[in-house]
């Protein structure tokens, strides 16, 4: 039985309106399909974000807006640190201790104490970390004019 | 490096090369005209959004006769009731009345077998395909495919029989 009914089965044709049904579901789908445009402008955006940075258009990555002693102890230092950071970044101290400061990640207008405890100005360093490079600032203090700075090393 | 070749069909070539197979196949298989078109339109908008190269035609004839076969029975899984063609469902899309009738009869023939044994029977005897392509095409073992077609035959045997007495 099987092998008969082969011409008739061959000569069923696809209906000539699924042609017209298929082929325009079709087009309309691929009009619609924004994923790739999405992919692209997601990537853009990113790049656009990073690439400045990455290249160092910005810059400085922090400017101190005041240095001063706003204390002289026998036994050291403290410095007022008036901090306004353009990236999200981590301050550290290579001597001293930061008071109200616990190693968190800040941005924007920051202000610290800087405590030297018995270090030496000149060792002093102040490191700024964030997601994309680090940056060290040395402490310095003019001794013609009394007035403390930080320079970027 | 080694390249793979590759071949580029636009979706109106793949259609017109193989659709008359496909809907063949969906009909014999579903029994029901609208049903057909559907797995036929699924396939080809599956196809037209597939990402993946293929060598030649024959990749892609491979890859929509295995796709519409698993949407055939996707479909017949759904649809508990089996349906039944009638002369009208047809007489647009067949050579002439003679020929409705037989392709009626062929398909009132197969429209009880399971989905597993109709796919081997279309694809063996209706579409010319050997033991060794029906089983790469649906992805089964020789023995399978053989023991497939052993079984199939017998059960429409019987249901000739019965309907001889």
């Amino acid at each position: 039985m099987p092998y008969k009914y082969t011409d008739a089965y061959k000569s069923i044709k696809a209906p000539d309106e699924l042609r017209t049904k298929i082929l325009n579901s079709t087009t309309r789908k691929k009009q619609f399909n924004l994923k790739p445009l999405i992919s692209v402008a997601a990537c853009v955006i990113i790049l656009a974000a990073i690439i400045p940075t990455y290249v160092g258009f910005t810059d400085p990555d922090v400017t101190v807006a005041q240095v001063a002693v706003i204390a002289q102890r026998q036994a050291g230092t403290r410095i007022n640190l008036d901090l306004d950071l353009d990236r999200t970044g981590v301050i550290s101290v290579s001597e001293g201790t930061l008071e109200g400061y616990n190693g968190e990640k800040v941005k924007g207008n920051i202000q610290l104490i800087w405590d030297l405890g018995n270090a030496d100005y000149k060792d002093c360093t102040l490191t700024l970390k964030d997601a994309f490079k680090t940056t060290e600032y040395a402490l310095d203090y003019n001794e013609n004019n009394g007035s403390w700075s930080i320079i970027k090393n | 490096m080694d390249f793979k070749k590759s071949i580029n069909m636009s979706l109106t070539d793949v259609y017109d090369r193989h659709s008359d197979m496909l809907f063949r196949i969906a009909l014999t298989h579903t029994s029901c005209r609208e049903d057909a078109e559907d797995a036929c339109q699924d396939v080809f908008i599956k196809f037209s959004q597939l990402n993946k190269s293929f060598i030649d035609d024959e990749h892609i004839k491979s890859w929509l006769i295995r796709t519409c076969i698993n949407r055939c029975h996707d479909i017949s899984r759904y649809h508990k009731i089996r349906n039944h063609l009638d002369i009208d469902d047809i007489r647009d899309i067949i050579a002439d009345d003679d020929m409705a009738k037989e392709y009626l009869s062929l398909n009132e023939a197969l429209r009880e077998l399971p989905s597993k044994y109709k796919d081997i029977i279309i694809l063996h005897y209706y579409e010319g395909y050997s033991l060794e392509e029906c089983s790469r095409l649906l992805k089964i073992s020789l023995s399978n495919s053989k023991m497939r077609l052993m079984r199939a035959r017998e059960m429409m045997k019987i249901k000739i029989e019965k309907e001889d007495r």
